[in-house]
């Protein structure tokens, strides 16, 4: 199990409670003998062990003080940057549907279940859903019909480690953990730029704790 | 006292049987989520319902479920409202008080019977008071649990989940309430009270228990909820920031991106993994199985169509098979010969490259073999006696996480290492 979970963190993988049960139980073991095997191991190529702010997904990164990691992580955060927008399209997206569904529009996150005939179901009965995701940068051909245009968008995401699918017939597709990183890193760029939410000013202005 | 009970068990019998047979009209009037209809002839089947409290009559041949058998339906279908989740102590405590009361009177009149009955009354009011707290923790438990998934809940539900809370919280409120009223000394110098009293908060704690462990479930998910919709916010103001500022450079956030471990996310590493044979380490039998399972499920790329050739007749022409060895073993075995004659040392690109065959292999192939073959050759002490195989290395940072190798020096073991470390430099 320990050289199947390391080959799979090198390899740029994300082991996630939703998607990789067995794997990432190991790895959470209250004795820690895996994680600490799996540090040693990740130590050697400059790497460490970490996990999403939920604690649902575990994943390689370098180490914040390794020579070049600055650098490097900056080049990373050029090349990400043109996917952020697109990211928060979906998120808002999803968040809509849930919404008109009768759920308050939070984003997704890591476990939820998505399924694509409910989405397609909502998709059909609001306009500015559908311009939305004809937005998306998934949905690489507009004019395909609304079903297979979807479809389309989760084979996408799967392929991004956004989802997987989780029941084929039924066509559920599960939220990875992978989700919950990268609102991590974009919660991260919220911070960084102090862009605040509307209470977040309100209470600023009222001198209050941000 | 027997004759008693058969009395009772034909009448509960005959009542069950005229709920039985009025099954679809009863199904009818659960179902409609206000007033059910009725034909007129069904009219005697109403009325002998509502005789027995069933059903009432509403307008014009309307009738409704008596609330007491919604309860119970409720109950037995498992959709039972918030509402109907009793949490009101009071009834209990006050027929408890009842029940205690008559049995002090019955100790004080010394009548056999009359304290048989009151401590049979007793008994039945404690019980009472232990299921009411039972039915009302289970109950709710159950259903926060239904309510509670890994979704984003709407306003409705969350104040459905508030009202468990609330309801929780008035459980906890009754127990409190009857544990003070247990404080009471005739609960201690009574005997019997004292023993039942024991028992009774015996069996009561494993509920309470539920009841704090449910509590603590949902103030988590009411958390949880909370810590979504900040973040939430906090995404939909940088998706604004960022609509209204599309070329923001985000030079704050790129100079402190090693903070984020997304953007610390290393290029993949592809590892390609091999059966190691000479290998008696278990723990990676499991990792073989996968190999060989994944194996059996691989397409062979091209499909190798031999063809028998013609072997003529038999014995007069026999097929002679010569085996072909591929040039990059020819030049290998070349190159072994040479630097073991001329006790020298060889790089393996070089010597591809002046090597006539060379040509036809790929380069990439040519660094993966070069170095193993040779190294599976000295694991023959013959042959490691001769020769030492070095590989070299590109240039690399900590951050590459991954060493490539560019080219392998094949050496005579009287090659000095000075010697191969300037020949090297000299590449």
């Amino acid at each position: 199990m320990l050289s199947s979970i390391a080959s799979k963190l090198i390899q740029g993988e994300f082991i996630c409670q939703y998607t990789n049960f067995a794997m990432f139980n190991e790895i959470n073991k209250p004795d820690g003998e895996i994680k600490n095997k799996l540090e040693e191991f990740l130590l050697v190529v400059g790497r460490t062990l970490e996990c999403s702010q939920s604690g649902n997904a575990f994943f390689a990164a370098h180490k914040k003080d390794a020579p070049g990691a600055k650098e490097e992580s900056r080049r990373i955060f050029d090349k990400l940057r043109s996917k952020i927008r697109p990211t928060l399209s979906f998120l808002q997206l999803m968040a809509e549907i849930n919404h008109t569904n009768g759920e308050t529009g939070v984003f997704i996150q890591g476990g939820e279940i998505l399924v694509v005939p409910e989405i397609i179901g909502a998709l059909e009965k609001n306009q500015a859903h559908l311009s939305a995701l004809d937005r998306l940068v998934w949905v690489k051909r507009k004019d395909e019909p609304l079903t297979q245009k979807v479809k389309s968008l989760f084979k996408e995401l799967e392929k991004e480690g956004l989802v997987v699918i989780k029941n084929a017939s039924l066509e559920h597709y599960v939220v990875t953990g992978k989700t919950d990183v990268i609102q991590d890193s974009m919660a991260f760029i919220a911070d960084a730029e102090n862009i605040y939410t509307e209470d977040q000013v309100e209470a600023k202005q009222r001198g209050l704790d941000l | 006292m027997i004759a008693l009970d058969a009395d009772y068990n034909a009448e509960v019998e005959k009542l069950l049987g005229d709920i039985a047979k009025n099954k679809s009209l009863l199904a009818r009037g659960y179902s409609a989520k206000r007033e059910a209809n009725y034909t007129e002839s069904e009219e005697p089947e109403i009325q002998a319902l509502r005789s027995l409290g069933l059903v009432r009559p509403v307008g014009d041949r309307q009738f409704r479920l008596s609330k007491q058998l919604r309860d119970i339906i409720n109950k037995g279908v498992n959709r039972r409202h918030l509402r109907d989740i009793n949490v009101n102590l009071g009834e209990y405590t006050d027929s408890l008080e009842v029940a205690v009361e008559d049995y002090l009177n019955a100790k004080k009149s010394l009548n056999e019977d009359d304290i048989e009955n009151a401590t049979d009354e007793l008994i039945s009011a404690f019980y009472e008071v232990g299921d009411f707290f039972s039915d009302a923790s289970s109950e709710i438990d159950q259903q926060v649990k239904l309510a509670i998934g890994n979704q984003a809940y709407g306003q409705k539900r969350i104040s459905v989940i508030k009202g468990y809370l609330l309801k929780l919280d008035q459980l906890q409120q009754a127990h409190e309430t009857i544990t003070l009223l247990f404080s009471d000394e005739i609960y201690s110098e009574e005997s019997l009270l004292s023993d039942e009293k024991i028992k009774f908060l015996g069996r009561t704690i494993k509920y309470i228990d539920q009841v704090k462990s449910t509590h603590q479930e949902i103030r988590t998910v009411l958390h949880m909820r909370q810590v979504r919709e900040k973040r939430t916010q906090q995404l939909r103001a940088l998706d604004a920031y960022l609509m209204d500022n599309p070329t923001a450079e985000l030079n704050k956030s790129q100079e402190r991106a090693v903070e984020s471990p997304w953007y610390r996310v290393p290029e993949p590493i592809m590892v390609n993994s091999f059966v190691d044979l000479q290998s008696n380490d278990d723990s990676l039998l499991e990792m073989y199985e996968k190999e060989i399972e994944s194996l059996s499920k691989r397409k062979p790329k091209e499909k190798d169509n031999f063809v028998r050739p013609s072997s003529g007749e038999t014995k007069s022409q026999i097929l002679a098979r010569e085996a072909v060895k591929s040039n990059s073993m020819l030049i290998i075995n070349d190159t072994i010969k040479k630097v073991i004659q001329d006790k020298c040392i060889a790089s393996m690109v070089k010597e591809k490259e002046k090597h006539s065959a060379g040509d036809d292999i790929e380069n990439s192939y040519w660094l993966y073999i070069s170095r193993v073959h040779p190294l599976r050759l000295i694991l023959e002490p013959r042959v490691s006696k001769h020769l030492k195989v070095t590989p070299v290395y590109a240039p690399y940072s900590d951050v590459d996480g991954n060493r490539t190798v560019i080219d392998t020096l094949i050496s005579h073991r009287s090659v000095s290492n000075s010697d191969i470390s300037k020949f090297k430099d000299a590449l």
